[in-house]
């Protein structure tokens, strides 16, 4: 037994057939194995090759974003009041589609540095393959610079009256007496017996610009218009120059003004000045923008604490409120914001009926006419915000109507009767009112009867006053007929809202990306 | 004993004819892949070269852009569109863009050898365009193209971007 075991493994070793099947079976594995191999690695290397070229696509497409993010910031954004953290778009990131694949980006401000006023954003951006496949988040950094820019009141307020057409004459008629200093583009038509401007009872003197003729009429009698002997007026300027002459010799000449001795006199044309001059002084007329003042307030719904007053009828600036008084026969004290989310404070207005007591603050828009006749009362201004002008600004969209009976008193000054005694005090209060005259009536401004207001006027169209009636306040207006007595009260820094004042305005630009900001980043979900 | 061999001959060269096949394949797939990655590379080298550059500056040389009736307009990148109009105003004249070897970003159309010898066309394309409610930009596409034998094939690579005045900074 033990012999024939390995003869019969021998004798089976030694018997070949078959082997070449199972050779063929061996190199069949081998070759499927290699083949596989092969396979996978060209696959791979597909895939592999594949992917190189959708991070690619997916990398400038993030970049695409980059930049389309950078676009919308430079055209829709400011960064003026805005926090650090603040994020563009506030609800989600923005998304878009380019060359068939996406990208969402989201701009975020990182931080601020006050002393050299300029903030650091963050754009980022996700782009995503044409397959899908692929993301790739990029971002860079980009600055906003704030600046500001300072401007000074205009010139047209260091004059009591200020009279912008260059055609025409400012009529001074009655036994007026302006006591201020008057700056006339067209010409100055004296009319009437005793009408004069000379200096005022105190302070700085007089000086008067006439950009046209200096016209006394034969029924204006013989006293001195402008200054008198004993009294001269500061400056006097007309460009158009006095009248020299009667009848059809008559000529007019500004060295006809101020002549004879030195320094000159007046005694041929009723003008008594330290300095006579004929030089153009060009000032414009501050301009109004009647339409954003109304559009920065939601004047349809007020928040009345006691009362109620209506600035505006229908949302459309259109003199929809009618005639309103400043001071009816019951109080209010009403606020306006600038939008219906009430978080910033356009003006505020109230009226204390008991106290005859006006409050008037910010900028205050009323889509109406003033009309007032028979009330009175003093006024206060106090600031609305912090460094703010202690001073209101009223705009009135169509024309301003005081008809007699009625004193409106700025601070320092108290109502006694239809005047105002004591000196109005504008470094501790002013109200600017604006009749904005948006139906073009004339007058814009209409002052008749006994009434004094120490308040100061801008009016689009004319000004016109009679008997004892009076602004105290500055006038800038386009004409001026003046009957009454208008002395002036110096507000050479007018509350901020009004027309040609001082103000400080602030802009942020944006910059380019900051060198060396670019960077990848995980993608962000 | 013979008709095993025959069998065993027979399995074998139906595995080895598809092995050769599969090998076959295997080299143009290789090939394509080798001429689609070095269009890529050629691609992403005139991208950066855009990217170095101020923003008034990214503009091409009318000179190198080819006529209507070339590829350059008949096959163009996806993201082109119809009736494209490049930002022109570069002096790059037609002989600087042939045969170079660095990408030069006014060149509408550029032939250059690439990293594994063979000879691409790397066209330009430099748009003005605004996004909703943004400014004015512009938009690059680049597209690479295997030339052979004196024909311009199809497009191997492409990219495209867009770039904001705001960036590149100038």
């Amino acid at each position: 037994m033990l012999l024939r075991t390995p003869r019969r493994l021998r004798g089976r070793l030694s018997d070949e057939r078959g082997i070449a099947l199972v050779m063929a079976l061996g190199f069949m594995t081998v070759l499927a194995i290699s083949t596989a191999a092969l396979a996978t690695l060209v696959t791979s290397n597909e895939k592999a090759f594949s992917r190189d070229r959708e991070e690619t696509r997916a990398l400038n497409i993030a970049e695409a974003g980059v930049n389309v993010g950078l676009a919308y910031l430079n055209v829709n954004v400011s960064d003026l009041g805005l926090a650090d953290g603040t994020l563009v778009p506030a609800a989600a990131w923005q998304t878009g589609a380019y060359d068939g694949g996406s990208y969402r980006w989201r701009a975020v401000r990182l931080s601020h540095d006050s002393g050299s006023s300029v903030a650091t954003w963050q754009v980022t951006s996700v782009g995503t393959s044409p397959t899908g496949t692929v993301s790739r988040q990029v971002s860079v950094k980009t600055t906003a610079t704030t600046s500001s820019t300072s401007f000074s009141s205009s010139q047209a307020w260091t004059y009591g009256l200020f009279v912008a057409s260059p055609t025409g004459c400012t009529t001074m008629s009655g036994g007026i007496a302006v006591t201020m200093s008057v700056y006339i583009r067209g010409d100055l038509c004296f009319n009437g017996a005793a009408g004069s401007i000379g200096n005022p009872g105190s302070g700085p003197k007089t000086n008067v610009y006439v950009g046209g003729k200096v016209i006394i009429s034969s029924n204006s009698g013989n006293g001195d218009k402008v200054g008198n002997q004993g009294g001269r007026i500061g400056n006097f300027t007309s460009v158009g120059g006095c009248k020299g002459g009667n009848g059809n010799n008559a000529t007019f000449n500004p060295n006809f003004c101020g002549s004879g001795a030195t320094p000159p006199d007046g005694t041929s044309s009723k003008i008594w000045a330290d300095n006579y001059s004929s030089a153009q002084l060009a000032i414009a007329k501050p301009t109004i923008d009647p339409e954003a003042i109304y559009a920065s307030g939601d004047w349809q719904h007020p928040v009345c604490s006691s009362g109620s007053f209506t600035f505006d009828g229908n949302a459309t600036r259109n003199t929809s409120v009618g005639d309103f008084t400043l001071m009816p026969s019951s109080s209010f004290d009403c606020t306006v914001y600038t939008n219906s989310f009430h978080t910033t404070v356009r003006g505020r207005l109230k009226w204390d009926n008991a106290a005859k007591q006006l409050t008037a603050q910010g900028t205050i828009y009323v889509d109406g006419n003033l009309k007032v006749a028979g009330s009175s009362g003093s006024y206060a201004t106090p600031e609305l915000v912090d460094d703010q002008n202690i001073g209101a600004t009223l705009y009135v969209n169509g024309s301003v109507d005081v008809s007699g009976g009625s004193a409106l008193c700025g601070p320092g000054a108290t109502v006694s009767g239809n005047s105002c005694n004591g000196l109005w005090v504008a470094h501790d209060g002013a109200l600017a009112v604006i009749a904005v005259n948006a139906g073009g009536v004339s007058p814009g401004w209409k002052m008749i009867g006994t009434a004094e207001w120490n308040v100061i006027a801008y009016v689009v169209g004319g000004y016109d006053d009679g008997g004892s009636a009076k602004v105290t306040g500055p006038i800038i207006t386009d004409t001026a007929v003046i009957h009454g007595s208008p002395d002036t009260t110096d507000v050479l820094d007018p509350p901020d809202g009004a027309p040609g004042a001082a103000h400080t305005t602030q802009s942020a630009a944006w910059g380019t990306t900051l060198n060396g900001s670019w960077a990848q980043s995980p993608v962000s979900p | 004993m013979l008709l095993e061999l025959v069998f065993a001959l027979v399995i074998l060269s139906i595995a080895i004819g598809a092995f050769m096949s599969l090998y076959a394949s295997a080299e143009v797939s290789m090939r394509h892949a080798s001429i689609e990655g070095n269009a890529l590379t050629l691609v992403e080298r005139q991208m950066e070269a855009y990217k170095a550059l101020r923003f008034d500056d990214l503009k091409l040389s009318s000179a190198t852009v080819p006529s209507g009736g070339d590829v350059y307009v008949g096959n163009r990148p996806s993201s082109v569109e119809p009736g494209f109009t490049n930002v022109t105003g570069g002096t790059a004249t037609v002989v600087e863009c042939t045969g170079t070897l660095d990408a030069n970003p006014q060149c509408a159309s550029q032939t250059m050898t690439g990293p594994d010898g063979r000879s691409y066309r790397v066209d330009s394309y430099v748009r003005s365009y605004a996004a909703a409610g943004t400014r004015q930009g512009r938009l690059i596409a680049v597209a690479a193209r295997l030339v052979e034998n004196g024909v311009v094939g199809p497009i191997k690579a492409q990219v495209s971007t867009a770039y904001d005045p705001a960036n590149p900074p100038s």
